[in-house]
């Protein structure tokens, strides 16, 4: 920094850059902001910039039961898909930093193979097996395609977290006679908690995020929100759309302040 | 309980969870997948069926229709060209901002970053809805385009490669820049200032310094990019106009019949594990090549 601006080059450079960060954050934050502006429009379709102000929308949007009941149901599923996947990747991940025996190695590996298969495979894949045992189209066929692939994100950002954590307090627990369980709940578990809330938060963001895996399997009594959206943006043009879309990107935001509180942000980029 | 040693039940060495009986929690799920992917690769391997699911006989005719047939080699290769396209331009836009936020921001810097990290939890759908918004006859680049003098005449960009480009790039921005942000958080500044005062040009440091160093950075942002953008499904779905497809939406559009056909899991399976394979490879190759030279040392 104290000797950047010492040759033309180098100035012209740090301008170009810095042209270069202020395009890029404009491209970056623009398509957000019209999505929000677009959903007070007074027009009857989506324009930008809108023809009117009015909020009249957002009155429409609140009758419309399909997207509230995507809304309900795709909450009630990002939860226990978060609190099943949670449960066994917590397992999992212990076992994998701690274990003390053979194949443990391919444990890891194994545990983390769902991640490199991308999502339209997986939405494939889940589509003949969900057939063959009669579920497809019924929730479990999605919640358990959700946990095959929530589960190793979990397991990913869990071994970070308890590979970091000292053992030593849970041995001395142990010393003064803990059971090795007690010993783990009452003095690690504790330790832990704020990387399982960002673990849990991550799993509930990736459910609301999907929409592909959902397009195989979902079939038309299963639809998530982000499946309703997907399949109304396709088809039609009306600003109930954005109206959807803005509530999401408040809720979004805000959780994104729950987990700046939780990790801070230098460590989110490392942790999907 | 099993995770305790034979030797005495008070002895911490080991703690819990340290007995195989543990990895039993992760059996349902990956029982699951690897029926599956099993499952998925035998299905490939058989003839499709009008009546049925597919027919007992064993055949390569799946593999060799999407090797052979236009329709799925355009649509397989398109996906791979244009993946990584998207993976060169996200890097190329993610850097100057990721190296901004670290370094030049000041005490902007946490609100840069709570931004980008707002814009990386916003519903892929919607992100992609913008840019349907964006890109339409007469929507705002449109307009732009042809205030610039660039086009003539209303364009419609959804239904063209450069849309669904727009779109790959956009959706793995914020996940690029967050990366690059780590990346360049790593970088000792001492090494940076030690080549400057030995007389290394502003230029010549960040070339030989900052950029090597956050070489491991770049790759696992490109590796995430690409294996999201060679399978993308949304964003031709969205932005493709109907007419360009990738393989990640025909391997649907294949799967559930087009019109009054209906589908051909067989073929959707040959495409899926091509897909598989093509985006295993890379991420594995990748991986490799960097990971064996001089890039370790900065990991």
């Amino acid at each position: 920094m104290m000797v950047l601006s010492r040759s033309p080059a180098a100035r012209a450079a740090r301008i170009l850059a810095r042209c270069a960060f202020y395009v890029g954050m404009i491209f970056l934050i623009l398509p957000i902001v019209v999505v929000v502006i677009s959903s007070f429009t007074a027009g009857d379709v989506v324009s930008f910039p809108p023809q009117g102000w009015s909020t009249r929308w957002y009155g429409i949007a609140a009758g419309r039961q399909d997207f509230l009941s995507s809304l309900w149901l795709t909450l009630v599923l990002a939860v226990v898909v978060t609190f099943i996947s949670l449960v066994l990747g917590l397992i999992t991940a212990l076992t994998i930093v701690r274990g003390r025996y053979r194949g443990r190695g391919a444990l890891s590996v194994a545990a983390l193979a769902p991640l490199f298969v991308p999502n339209v495979v997986i939405g494939f894949a889940a589509l003949p097996v969900m057939a063959a045992i009669g579920l497809l189209g019924s929730i479990w066929a999605v919640l358990i395609a959700y946990v095959i692939i929530v589960f190793p994100m979990i397991v990913r950002a869990l071994i970070g977290t308890i590979e970091s954590l000292n053992s030593s307090t849970e041995e001395a627990a142990r010393v003064f006679g803990a059971t090795p369980l007690r010993a783990f709940l009452t003095v690690t578990l504790p330790l832990a908690a704020r990387g399982i809330f960002a673990g849990a938060i991550f799993s509930f963001v990736a459910v609301l995020d999907e929409a592909v895996i959902i397009a195989f399997i979902g079939g038309t009594n299963t639809v998530t929100f982000p499946m309703r959206l997907f399949s109304y943006i396709a088809e039609t043009y009306d600003p109930v759309a954005s109206v959807f879309a803005t509530l999401m990107i408040v809720a979004t935001t805000a959780l994104m302040l729950v987990l700046d509180r939780l990790i801070g942000f230098e460590r989110l980029g490392s942790n999907r | 309980m099993s995770a305790v040693p034979a030797r005495g039940s008070r002895r911490p060495d080991l703690p819990f969870a340290a007995s195989p009986a543990f990895a039993l929690a992760s059996l349902p799920v990956l029982a699951f997948f690897a029926v599956f992917i099993g499952w998925l690769a035998v299905i490939s391997l058989f003839k499709p069926s009008v009546f049925a699911v597919y027919t007992a006989d064993f055949t390569l005719e799946n593999y060799i229709k999407v090797f052979t047939s236009r329709i799925y080699y355009t649509a397989l290769l398109r996906s791979i060209w244009l993946s990584a396209l998207s993976t060169v331009f996200t890097v190329l836009i993610a850097y100057p901002i990721a190296y901004h936020i670290c370094r030049w921001a000041g005490r902007l810097k946490g609100a840069y970053i709570a931004i980008v990290a707002s814009v990386f939890l916003v519903t892929f759908v919607i992100k992609i809805y913008a840019w349907q918004i964006l890109l339409e006859r007469a929507g705002l680049v449109d307009r732009l385009l042809q205030l610039l003098g660039l086009t003539q005449g209303p364009t419609r960009l959804i239904g063209t490669e450069t849309g669904i480009l727009i779109g790959l790039v956009y959706a793995s921005l914020p996940y690029m820049i967050l990366s690059l942000i780590t990346a360049v958080e790593k970088v000792p500044r001492d090494v940076e200032h030690a080549a400057a005062v030995s007389g290394a040009p502003p230029l010549t440091v960040f070339r030989t310094v900052t950029l090597p160093l956050t070489m491991p950075g770049i790759v696992t942002g490109a590796l995430f990019t690409f294996a999201l953008n060679v399978a993308a499904f949304i964003v031709p779905a969205l932005l493709g106009g109907g007419t360009i497809t990738m393989a990640g939406l025909l391997i649907q559009r294949v799967s559930v019949g087009v019109g009054t056909a209906g589908g051909n899991w067989p073929l959707a399976a040959a495409l899926s594990v091509v897909l598989l394979v093509i985006s295993a490879l890379f991420s594995l190759g990748l991986v490799r090549v960097f990971s064996s030279r001089r890039w370790r040392l900065a990991a």
